[in-house]
């Protein structure tokens, strides 16, 4: 069984348990099920109180620290991994004969004051570690650290394996960009399981860069079928592809098996559907180039509960009083701040974009919702914001450099911009919702009839 | 439950002890008491739909049974609900919008502060005490 935490809870965990060192210290994850994982949500380290010595010198958590620490999982439903360190261990991180002489006792009593949920053991070291998790069995508990590349400690691989050994790499294929990326920066590249939501103008030109990359694992996620006027901005696109009334999932993964016959491009359809929600949480990496607000919404949810880097992307054109053309590009590594936190989420369009048809309808009559515009569109621009996704994209996997998680591009004074935004506490989206897994109901989203 | 209901439901069965939450579509049920000179009721089940990107998206109106007119027989500012599978009751037009037209919706992370369905039903017995003004 996977733990998954993200890089920065990780960190933070890492620096307060190993603070009290050559002592040990302990914490605990307050953690959910996410299908077959299990996601951190939040952490309580013990402070040096909350220990006792045993007559033979072995640290423990004390009965009233236990206590109270399990009352507060217990009060907000959730599951408890204990972390305890084991400092001097290096990467020789293992559980001692007093931790598994311990520990079925232990867990019984957890279990038994979180029946229902999933209960692990891990111990660190500086740079490895051990853990168990039991279920109806004991298993092996296997941490997964996410975020970008370069915040993840050395010893631990952020990549999931591929599902299937992967054929050889053809190194001719890649030759040029092995020489920039290094041969682990495109093995990291190749073991990403990617979803990209909307395969429009932006969308078809980020799935066509991540075929010639080498991401062969994707799904791709668009109801929409190609029309005449999609043809100026559809990368991959033919002319015949509006008469036969092709999709632009189908478009898309032409595009994958064009450069690797191999490719597994997995379509989906509406985002809004049970089958594209449930594929979505199993991808390492969501690129979202959607043109409505509530795709936002439901993809930055669905990130947060499962801990999934999402890369947003946004174009605009506005030909009103004062012209703009541009774009912007937002990072959402989990743990950090959201498109909302970046008040880049417009709350009243969401709201408009996910109402029931029906009573969007009631509202256009009453003159309280307008009917949507056709916005204008520039296949170069869609370009420059596929191509500064995709170079945070190798940011993220292979750490060419840190992940610049908010920038904006402006057509008109040719300029990029890098903005700084901090996680708000109080934000309505990434903050209820993380690493709250399958208790966030996300398939509430979904369509009944689809 | 939607999860952010699940978060509030203690504080709205506090509030409002007979509150139901049914679904589909995901609603909450309650009593409300109504201006006898102004209804033909001296109270009335009020159904407040839950829409799926709560609390980002705040409710859009709230429901009232067929049946429910001011005294006199004037009707409420509502239309059928039939279409939104709700039939037999009306919906009511009740915006929490400012002058331009813009939501006044304004929701936290916290549960207890900001806009929370507590807020949005009291909104509600304000608007019927002022006789759906």
């Amino acid at each position: 069984m996977e733990l998954c935490i993200s890089a920065i809870d990780f960190k933070t965990l890492q620096e307060r348990l190993f603070r009290p060192a050559p002592d040990e210290c302990a914490a605990f994850l307050a953690t959910e099920t996410a299908g077959s994982r299990i996601v951190t949500r939040s952490m309580q380290v013990f402070d040096g109180q909350a220990f006792e010595r045993s007559a033979h010198g072995e640290l423990s958590l004390s009965e009233a620290a236990q206590v109270d620490a399990l009352a507060t999982l217990k009060r907000d439903g959730h599951g408890a991994v204990e972390v305890h360190t084991h400092p001097g261990s290096g990467m020789d991180a293992a559980f001692s004969r007093f931790d598994l002489e311990q520990l079925p006792a232990f867990a019984r009593y957890v279990q038994n004051k979180l029946p229902g949920r999933p209960y692990g053991a891990l111990v660190l070291g500086e740079a490895g570690y051990e853990g168990i998790a039991i279920t109806e069995s004991q298993e092996a508990l296997m941490l997964r650290i996410v975020g970008e590349q370069s915040a993840i400690p050395s010893w631990l691989s952020s990549g999931r394996p591929p599902a299937s050994s992967p054929p050889p790499m053809n190194e001719r294929r890649f030759d040029r960009q092995i020489r920039a990326l290094g041969p682990g920066g495109q093995r990291k590249l190749r073991a990403l399981r990617i979803g990209v939501v909307g395969l429009g103008g932006t969308g078809s030109q980020v799935a066509q860069q991540l075929a010639h990359l080498g991401c062969d694992e994707v799904v791709l996620s668009d109801s929409d079928r190609i029309e005449a006027t999609n043809l100026h901005r559809l990368a991959g696109s033919a002319w015949w592809d509006p008469h036969f009334r092709r999709k632009k999932t189908s478009n898309g993964r032409r595009l994958f098996t064009r450069v690797n016959p191999s490719s597994h491009a997995i379509a989906t359809g509406h985002l809004r559907t049970m089958r594209t929600l449930e594929w979505l949480k199993q991808v390492d990496l969501i690129i979202g180039c959607v043109d409505n607000e509530g795709a936002r919404l439901i993809l930055s949810e669905l990130a947060a509960a499962y801990l999934i880097p999402y890369l947003d992307v946004a174009v605009g054109i506005e030909r009103t009083d004062k012209t703009r053309v541009g774009g912007r590009v937002a990072f959402y590594l989990p743990g950090g701040p959201c498109i909302a936190c970046a008040d880049d989420l417009d709350f009243e369009e969401a709201a408009e974009d996910l109402q029931d048809e029906s009573l969007r309808r009631i509202r256009v009559e009453r003159g309280y919702a307008r009917d949507r515009r056709v916005e204008a569109a520039l296949m170069p621009l869609n370009t420059v914001l596929a191509g500064m996704a995709l170079i945070e994209v190798l940011a993220f996997a292979t750490a060419i450099r840190h992940v610049r998680p908010f920038a904006r591009y402006d057509a008109l004074t040719d300029q990029i911009t890098a903005q700084h935004v901090a996680v708000n506490q109080e934000c309505p989206v990434c903050q209820p919702a993380y690493g709250m897994g399958d208790r966030q109901s996300i398939e509430r989203y979904a369509f009944a009839d689809r | 439950m939607h999860p952010r209901l699940t978060e509030e439901w203690p504080d709205i069965v506090a509030t409002y002890p007979d509150a139901a939450h049914r679904m589909p579509p995901e609603r909450v049920e309650l009593t409300i008491e109504l201006d006898a000179v102004t209804y033909c009721s001296p109270h009335t089940p009020i159904a407040v739909l839950i829409p799926a990107g709560y609390r980002v998206a705040g409710p859009d109106g709230f429901l009232v049974p067929n049946g429910l007119t001011m005294t006199g027989g004037g009707a409420l500012p509502a239309s059928d609900a039939a279409g939104i599978g709700m039939p037999g009751w009306l919906l009511v037009s009740f915006h929490m919008v400012d002058s331009n037209g813009h939501t006044t919706w304004r929701p936290t992370a916290d549960p207890h502060r900001g806009d929370n369905i507590i807020g949005y039903i009291a909104s509600i017995e304000a608007f019927l005490a002022r006789g759906c003004n």
